[in-house]
């Protein structure tokens, strides 16, 4: 029973902070047992791939009225390794480096500041790879999970000077650009979350194949720990869009 | 085909249960607009207690678990709901929770913080965390005595013949908030400035001309006009803080180049830990100035407190800046007076007042001198041998300052 229901944060359940994440690491092993299981009909492939993301932070403003939340553009890079079980059907991983983050700024009075904010993560999505389609051209579909780590932070934008001014300029605004730096005791640097997308590649050879894809990563863990009551969420969602290249391992299965 | 679709309809099924995995933001009300039923102690707590989760700045050091105190003292309030009646008086009923409220709140670090509960009411009672820190320290004494006894020391020093170019002035506020006493001279030849408050600014912007502005500018007459400084005081002991733009009317005439003292951090948002960069805090030398090199000292006391710490760790920064006296009262945080500014800050409703600084400072080696203060290069400490000789006319504090300026020990 709760003693006082009344003041328990809306949407408060009884699940642990990693829940989430811990049926995503589930789902991506259960993945790869069922691939070890499988008898090995076809073909091992890598390549490189790399493009724009734009990413949003879900997050609750509240009551600070003044205060703006936008995407933040970024670009990622990644090795993909795809197997395939069947024509239409493979598994593939893709090691990635992905610029996250957001920018905020501010309105009315305080119009002028503002933080942009990047946030690397290196991060393992592992997907079902889903085609169809002709021989040449085909379309894909990925759907599956991913793991990532927060590596690094960087910040750039315009704060007001409280004690004294620049003394260039006599303006209170002060331009800064800085790596940001880790709170351990809010940051979580974990992540994991969904990840799914959707393509076309086109096969030049019969080796090698040119890939275009859009692709989502939704997080379900949240950047912070459960650090605080009453503790507003903040979950990466990143879209992707990308191309890539891959060349396909091996003898070539007919 | 069959089997696609099968594990598309799977799939997609697993993704909608995932994604609504994601957790909730809480509905939280800016504390200044919450609308409390005062009557009820649970929810002047939660009121309370709202306030400072969100809006107190300085979280990333306080050493108080917040959550600890929601989960230790909400069921004691929501017991009080009935339980507070049965005590026969009003006295009794505020006695219990300022006990209450005080337990809880006696390690905040805030030194500026105050906290006015049930502010509308005639029972309204005030805590001041800091200021319980501040007289439990082994060399507390009661504040206002240097103030008090400044015109004995300023007169026997005077009769002695040790003091001239001498301006003391007074200003009464109508408002009363930028009231103050100043006073300048040159004592041993050694430059010397006591003021009661940072309030020149507001001083000089009421009443141009004042007479604590003419003592403000005598100083400022004779750090520029001396021929040969040998030293320069400024006393903030008793000085309980005021204007940051202050800095330009004191600081700003004994240097001839910017410099950086300290940094001052925000917060960037609500969550406990969310912060800004740290932002430079620097002092840009007055229209008129001159480039001091004679040791500046700063006097400070148990009340130096704000902007007179603030300028303790600027003298301290300067390479012939020394600060002589006690350790301060600790309340280094700047007040923005705008709680839009960073949505955080000091806070008002109907069960609380919460009086707060807006930001965090650090000096520029980098240390956090909130809730500590800033201790003295040369310590003396004001203790009732020194009292009793304030009452004599001698000021041992000053008389170290002067000893410090003519040996450099």
């Amino acid at each position: 029973m709760t003693l006082f229901p009344h003041t328990a944060p809306k949407g408060h359940s009884r699940q642990r902070f990693r829940t989430p994440a811990c049926k995503v690491l589930c789902t991506l092993i259960g993945s790869l047992a069922l691939s070890a299981s499988v008898p090995a009909a076809a073909q091992w492939s890598v390549g490189l791939s790399g493009g724009y993301a734009r990413n949003t932070v879900s997050t609750d403003r509240e009551y600070a009225d003044g205060l703006r939340y936008e995407p933040h553009n970024g670009f990622t890079v990644g090795i993909p390794v795809q197997y395939d079980f069947r024509s239409w059907f493979g598994l593939r991983a893709e090691l990635s480096w992905v610029q996250k983050g957001e920018s905020s700024h501010r309105t009315d009075y305080y119009e002028g500041l503002y933080t942009n904010t990047r946030n690397n993560y290196l991060q393992l999505p592992v997907m079902a790879h889903f085609s169809f389609g002709g021989e040449r051209l085909r379309g894909f579909l990925h759907a599956g999970g991913y793991v990532g780590y927060w590596v690094s932070s960087h910040r750039q934008g315009v704060a007001l000077m409280m004690m004294g001014a620049d003394p260039e300029t006599g303006s209170w605004l002060y331009s800064f650009d800085e790596k940001a730096p880790f709170d351990s005791r809010r940051d979580n640097r974990f992540e994991a979350g969904l990840a799914g997308g959707i393509g076309l590649y086109y096969r030049i050879t019969p080796r090698i194949r040119i890939e275009a894809e859009g692709r989502c990563y939704y997080a379900l863990t949240d950047m912070q720990k459960q650090y605080m009551k009453y503790l507003i969420p903040r979950y990466n969602t990143t879209f992707t869009t990308q191309i890539g290249c891959i060349i396909t391992l091996g003898k070539l299965s007919k | 085909m069959k089997h696609i679709y099968h594990t598309l309809f799977v799939a997609l099924m697993l993704i909608s249960g995932a994604v609504s995995c994601r957790r909730q933001a809480p509905e939280l009300t800016n504390p200044n607009d919450l609308r409390v039923n005062t009557e009820s102690p649970s929810q002047v707590f939660l009121a309370f207690w709202q306030g400072m989760n969100n809006s107190y700045g300085f979280w990333d050091i306080d050493p108080t678990d917040w959550d600890a105190v929601y989960d230790h003292y909400l069921p004691i309030f929501e017991r009080l709901d009935t339980e507070l009646a049965t005590l026969p008086t009003t006295e009794e009923r505020m006695g219990r929770l300022q006990e209450l409220y005080t337990e809880m709140c006696s390690k905040l670090i805030d030194h500026h913080l105050t906290l006015t509960f049930y502010p509308e009411t005639d029972s309204a009672f005030r805590i001041s965390p800091g200021m319980l820190e501040a007289q439990s320290r082994d060399y507390a004494h009661q504040p206002q005595v240097i103030n008090n006894t400044l015109r004995t020391v300023y007169e026997a020093n005077k009769q002695a013949g040790r003091i001239t170019d001498d301006v003391v002035g007074v200003y009464n506020d109508p408002t009363g908030e930028n009231s103050m006493l100043a006073i300048s001279y040159k004592i041993d030849g050694v430059i010397y400035l006591h003021f009661t408050s940072f309030s020149f600014t507001g001083a000089i912007a009421n009443d141009p001309g004042n007479p604590a502005e003419q003592a403000l500018r005598n100083f400022q007459r004779l750090i520029l006009e001396t021929p040969d400084i040998q030293g320069v005081i400024i006393d903030v002991r008793d000085n309980g803080g005021g204007y940051l733009s202050d800095m330009d009317e004191l600081l700003a005439y004994l240097i001839d180049t910017p410099f950086q003292f300290a940094y001052t951090r925000v917060k960037s948002g609500l969550g406990r830990l969310d912060y800004g960069p740290w932002v430079p805090a620097v002092v840009t030398p007055a229209a008129q100035h001159r480039g001091v090199e004679a040791p500046i000292v700063v006097l400070t006391n148990l009340y130096s407190v704000s902007m007179s710490e603030l300028t303790a760790m600027a003298v301290s920064a300067l390479p012939n800046g020394c600060v002589i006296g006690e350790r301060s009262f600790g309340g280094t945080g700047p007040l923005a007076g705008d709680f839009t500014y960073s949505y955080n800050g000091s806070v008002s409703n109907p069960a609380v007042q919460i009086y707060c600084a807006t930001a965090m400072t650090k000096d520029i080696n980098g240390q956090i001198h909130e809730g500590i203060g800033i201790v003295p290069d040369i310590e003396v400490l004001q203790d009732a041998a020194m009292e009793a000789q304030l009452a004599n006319g001698v000021d041992l504090q000053l008389e170290r300052a002067l000893e410090y300026i003519r040996t450099g020990k």
